[in-house]
Formats: structure tokens, sequence, C-alpha cells
């Protein structure tokens, strides 16, 4: 058989499965659908609507999933809901993943709007938590109303530079995606830098050999509010979250506050357009990229001299923060206040999911929400944007 | 070790980077970038090894990983081809799904012992001396992964479909207005995508590693985005950054005897990831190369039809 | 003669944004017979693409007959099947750069198999019997000329012998007398008895060519004129394009523009032996010498894809120069603005309306925030002075009678019109540096605006000569050049291969130019 009639042969085979499956199709899904686009700006009452849809529909596709493995979701969710809004210990906990959750989440809104796509937080909160276990370290003897400030302006500055290769990617290289793939490969170098350093020149050695850094003096740890677990961080990342929401997001008469508002909000729509007006891409990535990464740091700074289960470095100072805040940015509509309402939320997720596992199932199950949530979030705003007509197939 | 040894483990850790990267390179082709690699690799890896576990049939099992991995990918030619979305952000939240998914598929295998597939030498090929140990006395998948480099650049380059894939990554209004289906050919490549990396992930538990844990990758599936550059589009190109990946994750070791820890050489491949992204980033920015190679045009562009 | 297609009544509305509804097509009725070409006539937007798109995608109501049979044709699949040839008008996105000729013709392509030996050889037969000049079918598309790469375009919609041919501006970057081998094909096609339909807004050449011609403005059908009227307007060419003119415009106010007397002032740009390459890293332009003179319109005039756009771009560094020196001269002296930055080089005085209208708006910010990107950055510090921002674009929307609701819509939902506008707007409203002079460049500010809006842009243009700024307008629309500029400058394969003054220049001696013909004759042959 030559390869002539071998092709026609699988064209004649083609031909047949397709007109199965056209028979199938036209039997099953005897409808015709077309999108048509519709006014481009969401109000701010139908983006509310938008996410609260897309958290419902991604709880929903979750509870099946639930369901398939023997689990009854509703009293599932209702217990993580109780668990994590109303006993003393959920409150606490969810406001302790609450807070490195916002500074990661507001950290990645602020490229996200510029899209500039930055994955890598996860890594920039590790280099964050290592300057900070580092200044506490090497410092110890300056009083805490010092220490404690250097600690968080070095996690900005170890966070930043570790974004920083992100913006020069994104600008410069030629490939749609390799600034993300970047992104997220930094991670590894942070990781394994802990590992390096708990298990070697930072391990502690009163520690048994656990791979751990002694607890950080006393003088390096966040204050808590009294008689709580919560510490003041909490104030430093809600204050500036409303600070970034006052100066580069918030419009009054349409204009932003600050020149970098402005540009972030052209860039973020078309580059090419601000590159004409004389804007630079690469400033405003840089800047945003810096931002970016610096929260992240602090949040890794939080985390270890806030969190009083660590006060140490550990490699399980990443717990997937970094991926978790994505979903929260863009739930939360890359609007500072709604990062705040959406990091509570899925703080509490993370919280009440000791529950999820008392059920049975493994912790990283609530990626599924994390995913799943994320892809209701850009579905449903096609839908905001396009009207769906539904007809009849007419066949010719 | 011997050089046998050595070649043996590279070629076995490079066709797990070799076949995901195949079939992210037709999705690419295409014009749709999935960066849902990883949650497709690592779901793909648990669903095979539950599936093998469940039925003791380890075909059935590959079965499975490509099942799972091409309806993750559907998920995804729905969001970026039928509704238009961000290709980058459905790709996260692709990963991110996938993570979570083989979590569940895997619930109550972690220990769970496996007889994985088997290595099966090929008469005559396998008696050369060195090639044959390292290249020709692997199991089925490996043989698969040699198949599909020479099947794909015949279909890319040599066939309709291939044509039609290719046009429609650099230019689908073109290709539209010549009858072609923009949207059925770039849901078909998108969900070859996912199938190969499910069996990529196939792959790992069922051939390379018999056991399930959580996060069993190591993320290695960011790194196929990324060979896919390294590959520049293309099937062989795919097939040499593979083998020179899978070298660095075995040779990597050969360093340990020197005093360097560990934890640096796990640093490894996503700072040579990293460094060779960047060397091709400056490569390929030369005008005399963009006219001839690089990522397609259309890559990660939506397209309307009015 | 036999019918080959019918439309009846055929409507297609586009959803703008902000609930607009433009009615591309409105009940339109159009009838095509074998063995006739028939010209599709009207302005950019008039709607003479949609109506031939809907025999690849279904039109909202109204009929497709072809042959005597309704069809409903949803995809160019359903076209070709059905016999019909589409050459397309944007070549940008009908033509795959990166492959070869013969890959791009995608519709001879039968079975599993490619054998692109086939599709090489059916490409060189047909070029051959269509006589389509030298086309290479294993070159890369990239490598064309614009004239080639139209002649591709034609060649994949001939190439499956459709009965029925529709050609969309298929002489936008042919040469004349490239044209001229075209219309002999199309005869010899008519010949054959195919149905052929050409849209364009040259009205010589519709007149030229075509048997009947249907005039469209706005979405509706003005005038279908027979055979008869039509051989009544070969007759009397000039007086047929006046006609033609007014069935497309609907008034003849369009030619009326007011100038005054030429008082040229010093230098204020100058490119010294400039080369520039395209984005394939072909040189583009070479050994551009040109200088803009304060109160006067410097037009260069060329077919699209000579290079103008590249030109344009080195100025105001949105791409590099590769050889070559850009000079600004001012109160201040002599700066060499070569390798400065886009927002310097802005902030010394030059304006620039893009041809490609995405690059000069954001369509999802409001029109505040888009007359405000050239301002923004003047106040002091990080933070925006935001009365002033309120105050500068409530009086440019004011003063250029800009017709928005309010200041907060979105740029989106603003007619083609009004966004030019704007656009027009925020660039000549800037104030040059201390001891500068305006540098105004238009590249086809017009292309696509209704004519109240054209006539406005046009005669912002020259109120800026006349305020003494220099002006420097690329356009294709040689009407426009011929009005508007005192000196003109024809760019052809990125070389400038003459200027003349505009008592000089006429129609004829332009469009010589445009297609690489230049001879010391030209003034002669004028005489003659």
């Amino acid at each position: 058989m030559n390869l002539e009639s071998f092709g026609t042969s699988l064209t004649r085979l083609k031909t047949m499965v397709e007109r199965g499956f056209g028979y199938l199709k036209r039997k099953l899904w005897p409808f015709e659908i077309t999108f048509r686009k519709r006014s481009s700006k969401l109000t701010f009452e139908q983006s509310i609507r938008t996410r609260i849809l897309a958290l419902l529909l991604g709880l929903a596709v979750v509870a099946v999933i639930f369901l398939a493995y023997g689990i009854n979701p509703l009293v599932l969710y209702l217990d993580i809901f109780r668990v994590a809004f109303f006993t003393r210990y959920g409150i606490i906990e969810t406001l302790s993943r609450f807070i490195p959750l916002l500074l990661v989440a507001i950290g990645l809104a602020i490229p996200f709007r510029a899209k500039i796509d930055n994955i890598g937080a996860e890594g920039q909160l590790i280099v964050g938590a290592i300057a900070a276990t580092g200044v506490a370290f090497s410092l110890q003897h300056l009083p805490s109303g010092i220490l404690i400030p250097i600690m968080f302006l070095a996690g900005f500055a170890a966070g930043a530079l570790w974004a920083l290769p992100i913006a020069i990617f994104r600008v410069k290289s030629q490939f749609k995606g390799s600034d993300v793939v970047i992104s997220f490969l930094l991670f590894f170098p942070a990781l394994y830098l802990v590992e390096y350093l708990v298990t070697g020149p930072w391990q502690d050695p009163a520690g048994w050999g656990f791979p751990q850094s002694p607890l950080i003096p006393e003088s390096a740890r966040i204050p808590l509010f009294p008689t709580t677990r919560v510490h003041l961080t909490i104030i430093l990342a809600v204050g500036l979250t409303l600070l970034i929401h006052q100066y580069l997001v918030r419009t009054k008469d349409g204009i932003t506050e600050t020149k970098l508002g402005y540009e972030i909000n052209v860039m973020g729509e078309n580059p090419e357009a601000g590159e004409a007006m004389g804007m630079s891409f690469l400033k405003v990535a840089i800047i945003t990229v810096l931002l970016s990464g610096g929260l992240a740091g602090l949040a890794g700074v939080s985390e270890v001299a806030g969190n009083p289960n660590l006060y140490r470095l550990r490699m399980e100072i990443s717990t997937g923060l970094g991926f978790t805040g994505i979903a929260v940015a863009w739930l939360g509509g890359l609007n500072p206040i709604g990062v705040i309402v959406s990091s509570l939320f899925f703080a509490g997720l993370l919280a009440g999911g000791v529950e999820i596992q008392s059920a049975g199932l493994p912790f990283g199950v609530v990626n599924l929400f994390n995913g799943a949530i994320l892809f209701f979030v850009l579905v449903t705003e096609f839908f905001l944007r396009h009207t769906a007509e539904w007809r009849l197939r007419r066949d010719n | 070790m011997t050089i046998e040894q050595t070649g043996s483990q590279i070629v076995i850790a490079a066709t797990f980077f070799l076949i995901p990267t195949l079939g992210e390179m037709v999705t690419e082709r295409s014009g749709i970038l999935n960066l849902g690699i990883e949650g497709m690799v690592i779901s793909g890896a648990a669903g095979s090894f539950a599936a093998a576990h469940i039925t003791g049939n380890l075909w059935i099992g590959a079965f499975v990983g490509a099942l799972v991995g091409g309806l993750l990918a559907l998920i995804h030619a729905i969001v970026t081809v039928t509704f238009n979305r961000n290709q980058v952000v459905s790709g996260i939240s692709l990963t991110i799904l996938g993570t979570g998914l083989s979590s569940i598929l895997g619930l109550g295998l972690i220990g769970v012992p496996i007889v994985p597939f088997g290595p099966i030498a090929i008469p005559g090929l396998s008696a050369i001396p060195i090639i044959g140990p390292i290249f020709f006395d692997k199991n089925m998948l490996v043989y698969f992964s040699y198949v599909m480099v020479p099947a794909l650049w015949f279909i890319l380059f040599k066939t309709r479909y291939g044509i039609m894939i290719r046009s429609v990554g650099e230019n689908p209004m073109a290709a539209y207005t010549q009858g072609v289906d923009v949207v059925r050919i770039r849901y078909l490549s998108v969900i070859f995508g996912g199938m190969m990396a499910g069996l990529g992930g196939a792959y790992l538990t069922l051939a390379w590693i018999p056991m399930w844990v959580e996060g069993i990758t190591t993320a290695r599936g960011w790194i196929v985005i990324a060979l896919v550059v390294v590959g520049l589009w293309h099937p062989v190109g795919a097939f040499v950054g593979s083998y020179i990946f899978g070298a660095f994750d075995v040779l990597r070791y050969a360093f340990q005897p020197l005093g360097v820890p560990t934890a640096f050489l796990n640093m490894l491949p996503s700072i040579s990831t990293i460094l060779f992204l960047v060397i091709w980033g400056v490569l390929l920015n030369l005008q005399k190369v963009k006219s001839i190679v690089g990522a397609p045009s259309s890559l990660c562009v939506p397209f309307e039809t009015e | 003669m036999e019918t080959a297609l019918e439309m009846r009544e055929v409507c297609k509305t586009f959803y703008g944004e902000g609930e607009v509804e433009i009615r591309a097509n409105d009940h339109v009725n159009f009838t095509l017979k074998k063995g006739e070409i028939h010209a599709l006539l009207g302005e950019n937007g008039a709607g003479k693409s949609t109506l031939v798109m809907n025999l690849c995608r279904r039109p909202d109501s109204g009929s497709v007959i072809i042959e005597g049979k309704e069809l409903e044709l949803k995809t160019p699949r359903d076209a070709l099947e059905h016999g019909i040839g589409i050459a397309h008008q944007d070549l940008s996105r009908t033509l795959i750069e990166r492959h070869t000729v013969a890959e791009n013709v995608l519709s001879l392509t039968k079975g599993f198999l490619l054998s692109i030996d086939t599709v090489e050889e059916a490409v060189r037969e047909a070029v051959q019997k269509f006589d389509l000049g030298d086309i290479d079918p294993k070159m890369k598309v990239w490598k064309l000329s614009g004239g080639e790469k139209q002649r591709v375009e034609i060649l994949k919609a001939l190439i499956t012998d459709p009965g029925i041919i529709i050609l969309d501006e298929p002489t936008s970057m042919l040469t004349p007398p490239e044209v001229d081998d075209l219309f002999a094909l199309l005869e010899s096609l008519k010949a054959e008895g195919k149905a052929i339909v050409i849209i364009t807004h040259h009205l010589e050449e519709a007149i030229q060519i075509s048997d009947r011609i249907t005039v469209l403005r706005r979405g509706q059908v003005v005038d279908t004129l027979d055979e008869g009227r039509v051989q009544k307007l070969k007759s009397n060419p000039q007086q047929g394009v006046r006609e033609l003119a007014r069935l497309m415009v609907g008034k003849e106010t369009l030619y009326d523009l007011k100038r005054q007397e030429l008082k040229p002032g010093q230098i204020v740009l100058e490119t010294q032996d400039l080369c520039v390459e395209n984005d394939m890293g072909i040189q583009v332009v070479t050994n551009v010498n040109l200088g803009a003179r304060a109160g006067e319109i410097l037009g260069i005039a060329g077919i699209a894809g000579n290079g103008q756009r590249e030109l344009l771009e080195s100025i105001v560094h949105f791409r590099v120069a590769r050889t070559g020196k850009i000079l600004w001269h001012s109160d201040a002296g002599e700066l060499n603005i070569t390798n400065m930055s886009v927002g310097a080089i802005r902030d010394l005085g030059v304006s620039y309306i893009p041809e490609n209208r995405r690059k000069a708006m954001v369509l999802d910010l409001t029109v505040r925030e888009n007359l405000m990107m050239s301002y923004y950055s003047d106040s002091k510090g990080l933070l925006i002075d935001r009365d002033a921002m309120i105050q500068l674009t409530d009086e440019l929307i004011e003063q250029f009678s800009v017709d928005t609701p309010s200041p907060l819509a979105p740029m989106r939902s603003m007619s083609g019109g009004n966004k030019q506008k704007i656009v027009v707007a925020r660039e000549i409203s800037r104030k040059p540096a201390q001891g500068s002079r305006r540098l105004l460049i238009a590249e086809n500010p017009t292309f696509g605006l209704d004519v109240a809006t054209t006539q406005f842009v046009r005669e912002e243009l020259l109120k800026q000569r006349d305020s003494g700024a220099a002006v420097l307008l690329v356009s294709s629309d040689l009407t426009e050049i011929l009005t508007l500029c005192d000196r003109i400058s024809v760019i052809y394969n990125g070389e400038i291969i003459g200027t003349l003054t505009s008592e000089e220049a006429t129609r004829e001696s332009v469009g010589l130019m445009m297609g690489g013909f230049v001879s010391d004759s030209i003034g002669s042959e004028e005489g003659n």
C-alpha cells in the first residue's frame, strides 16, 4: 500500500467519523449559539454580581466532585463557614491567614491591572521571609521599634528584587508567556535557598536536627493584639491596601490621584497607545512589579515575625499563599476594596480547611476552589460583555 | 555509574519532558498558549495511577491519564477559544485546578505499590553497544515518545491538518477566509496538547517513579513551557531540548561528591531554564532571525470573525 | 444574461459599545449577472465589504440566492463550496507572512496528505494562466512587495475557479501598469462568463472597468446604474466622476477648502539620509532627506506600504532609525533628536495622528482620560493636577464640539468621527516647547471618516499651517494630497523619488510617480 492510498483511506475514515459526529450533534444539540459584543465597562453592581455568581458556580462545581467522593458538600461548606467565622479559634486563624493573603493579593492586583502577570509571589514571599530572618539575627541587639521596621524594609527589598526579572521579560521578551514561566520558576531557587539555610548555616543547633532556624529574638517579634494571636501587621496590610486604593486605583471625575495610576490604566488597556504618547511600558512594568514583589516580601516578613506558630524560618513558610493570591486578586476584581473582601473569604476557606481534612480529604483540595472560581470569574465576565443568542439549527 | 546507566537515566528523565512538550508545541502552533501543563501533568499522573491501581491494567491507566489531561485541556479550550478569555490567566487557573484535582484523585493512594511498565528490548537494536542499552531497552511509553517526534514532524509539515494548524497559529483570519474551521483546529490542538500532558503524567507514575505522592512532578510541568521555546516550536527541537534538560536533571547529582549542597543542585533545572530563556530571548530578538523562526505570530491573540 | 447572485433585503447591524447600532447594510438589494463586471462604490464605511461578507456569514435578515436557489452561507467554506472566490482588502489579515506563497493557498489542499509540490505546480500554472506576472510559489510572503502580495491575494480568489469572483479594493497597492494588467485579466474572465464584483472607491477605475455600478451610502443602495448609464459615463469620464461622487457623498462640498497664501518659514524638522527597517528587518526607508517648514503642509504621497509608516515612526522614535539623522530646528538652534525618547520628542512640539487608530486612543477608558494623555505629565511631582485636567478636557470638548453625553463616557461608545475629533483635538492643542514651532504629523488622518469629519480634519490641518506650524501629511488619497499640500514628495519603495510644488503637481504626474515612474518628461507630457 503506498502513502497516497493510505492517505485516501484515512480521509475516508475521517469523513465517516465526521458524519457520525455530525448526526449525533444534530440529534443531541439542535441549537446554534452566536455571541454578540455589548457594552464594555461593567457597572459596579454588575461586577459585584458577576463575582458572586462566579463564586457560587465555582463552589457548585467543586460540590459535584465532593459528591462523587461521597461527601455531602452542603454540610462541608456550612462547616467550613461556621468554623472560619463563628468560632473563636476560627476567627483568629482566619485573621492570621488574612494578613499575608491580603498583602500578596493586593500586590498581585497592581501588575495584573497593567496586564503583567506575576505568578511567582510564593518565591517573593519566601525571600522576604529569608531577609527578615537574616536581619532579625544579625541586628538582634537593636530595640524592637527599630529592628522590626528594618525587617520589613529588608523583606520588601528582597521580594522586590526577586520580582524584577519579570518586568524585564514582560517588556523585552518576544515570547508570550516567558515572563509568566520565569516568574514561576524563580520560586524554586527561593525554596531551595530556604532548604539550604535551614539545613546548613542557619540550622537551629538546639533543634535535634530539624530543618529549621532558631526562634527569632523577642525584639524581632511583631506585637500581638492583647489576648489574641493576631499581630499588628493587619493594620499595616489594610492601611497599605487603602493607600493603594486611594493613590493608584480610585478615580474622581475620571482621573486617578497619581500619574502612575493613570499610566497603569492606559498600559493595561492599550500599551501601544501609551507608548505612542511617550509613556514607558518598562517603567510602569518595573514599578508595578517591584511593588508587587515587595508586598509579597512583606507577607513573608509577617509570617516569620508575626505568626506565633513560626517565629522562625522553616520550609513550611511556603504554604501556597502566592498562588491562592492570584485567585483572590481576580475574584476581588483587581480592586483593592474587592481584594479585601475576597481575601477574607479565602482566608476563611483556608482556616476552615481543617474541616476538609477531617472529612477525609487532603488539604490540597483547597486548590480546586481556587482554580474553579478563577475559571468562572473569567467566563462570567464574558457573558457581561456579550449576549448569547440561541436558535434552532437550520440545515441546508 | 557507567555510561550506559547514566545514559539510561537521561533517556528516562527526558521522556517525561518530551511527551508533554510535543503536545504543548502543537497547542502553541495553533496559536493557543496553555500554561496549565503542570496541572494537566499532575492530574494525569494521579488519575492514571488511580486507574491502574483499580483495574490492575497499566494501559487503562495510561489511557485514563491522557483522558484526564484532555478533559482539563477542554476547559482551557472552551475558555480561551469559545469565550476568547485571557489565555495566561486561564492557564494559571488550570494549573491550580489540576493541582487540586490531583490531590483528590490520589486520595488513598499514597504508599500504594504498583508494578510499572517494564523495559522491552528491541531485538537487534538493543544489541548495539552503548546505544542499544541506552535507547532500545526501554518501556513502551519511551518508544511512543520516539515515534511521536517524526510523526508530529510529518503531521505538521506534510499533511493538510499540519498546514491548517500552522496557518491558524500564524494568521487565523487568513485560514478562516479560505474555509478552515479555526475553532475546530484550535480545539483539537489544545485537547491533543492536554492528552499528551496527561500521558506525560502517566509516564511519571506508571513507568518512571511507580508511586503517588502529592506534588510528585516537582513542578517540572513549567519547564515544559520553556522547552517549547527552547525547541523553537519544532518537534526535533523539542526532542533535543528535552534531552538537554533530561541530562541536567540527571547529571546534577554528579556534583554531589564535590560537596555542593543538594539544595543548590535542586535549583539547577529552574535556573538553567531561566538562563536558556534569557539567551534565546536575546538571540531570537535579532531582526534577521525573527522572520524565519519564532513564536507563532498569533500566539495568545484572540480570534474573532467580525 | 443569467443572474448569478442575488441578495434581497439584506440587513446587517453591528452593535457598537453603549448600545450604538451601526446599520452596515440596511435592506440592500443587489443582483449580479453572469458575464458582467459590477462595481460596488461607496465611501469607507458605506457597507461595501459588509455586503459581500454576507456571502460567508449569515446576515441578520434577508436572503442570498445563488443560481436561483436560496442558500444559507454561514462560513467562508460554504462560500467556497458554492463557487465564490473573494480577494480581501486587508492583506495583513489574509496572508500568512512566514509561509510561502504556495502554503498560503489553503483552499487547494485536499485529502489527508499535503503535497506542497502539487500546490506549487498549481500556483505556477494559475500564475501563467491569469498572467499575474512573476510570482514564485516557493517565495516567503514577507519577502514580497505590496503589489506582489496583492496579486497573491487575487490569485487565491481565482485559483479555485469560482463562478462568482469578488475583489475587495484590489488595486490599492498596485502600480498603474499592474492595474491595467488586472483589468485586462478581468475582461477575459468576463468573456468566460464569470460574474465579477469589484469593490472600490476609485471612481475613475469603476467607470473604466465596470458594466454596471451600484453605489452605497450609509448601508443603503443609493442607485444602481445599468449598462446604458455606465456607457454614458464612459463617454465622458470627467463628468462621470463628478456624477458618481455626488451619488457617493450626497453633496458636492467635499473639495471646497479655503487656503491662505503660502508664507513658508524656517525649517522645523529635517531628516538627513534616514534609513529605517521594518519589523521583519528589511530596509524599507532609504536615504530620505526631508525638510518640513513652518507654515507649510508637506505631503508625502505614495501607495500604502512603500515605507511611509516606518518613516513617520522613526521621526517620532516609535521605531529606531538605522542610519541617518533627524534634526530639530528651533530658536535655540539645531538639536539632534534621532535617539531621543518619544516623550522628549513630543515635548519639543511634535504631534502625531497615526493611521492606526488603536495607537492613538484607549477604547476602554473615558473620553477625558483619552484627552488628557498628552497633558497629564505636565503636572508637577507624582500627582495629577485634577482641576487643571478637568478644565482642559472640558475646554477641548467644547472647542472642537465633540459630541459626547459626558466627558466620562467610554471612548468606545463614540462614533468613528468623534473618536478622530478627540485625537485631533488632543494632538493639535498641545503647546510646543519654548522657542520651538509645532510639527504636526498626520498619517491618513481622514481614512474611513464621514464627510463632515473629513472636512473638519482638513480644515484643522490648514488652520495649523496658517498659524505657522509645520505639517507633514502622509496620505494615499491623491485628492487629499492635492487639495491640502504646498509641496508634495512622492515616496516609492522607500525612496523619495521626487518633490513637486502644488503648482507643478497634477493628478496624473503624482499618480505616475506613485507608481515609480520618474521621468524628466513628466512636465513635457503635460504640455502635450
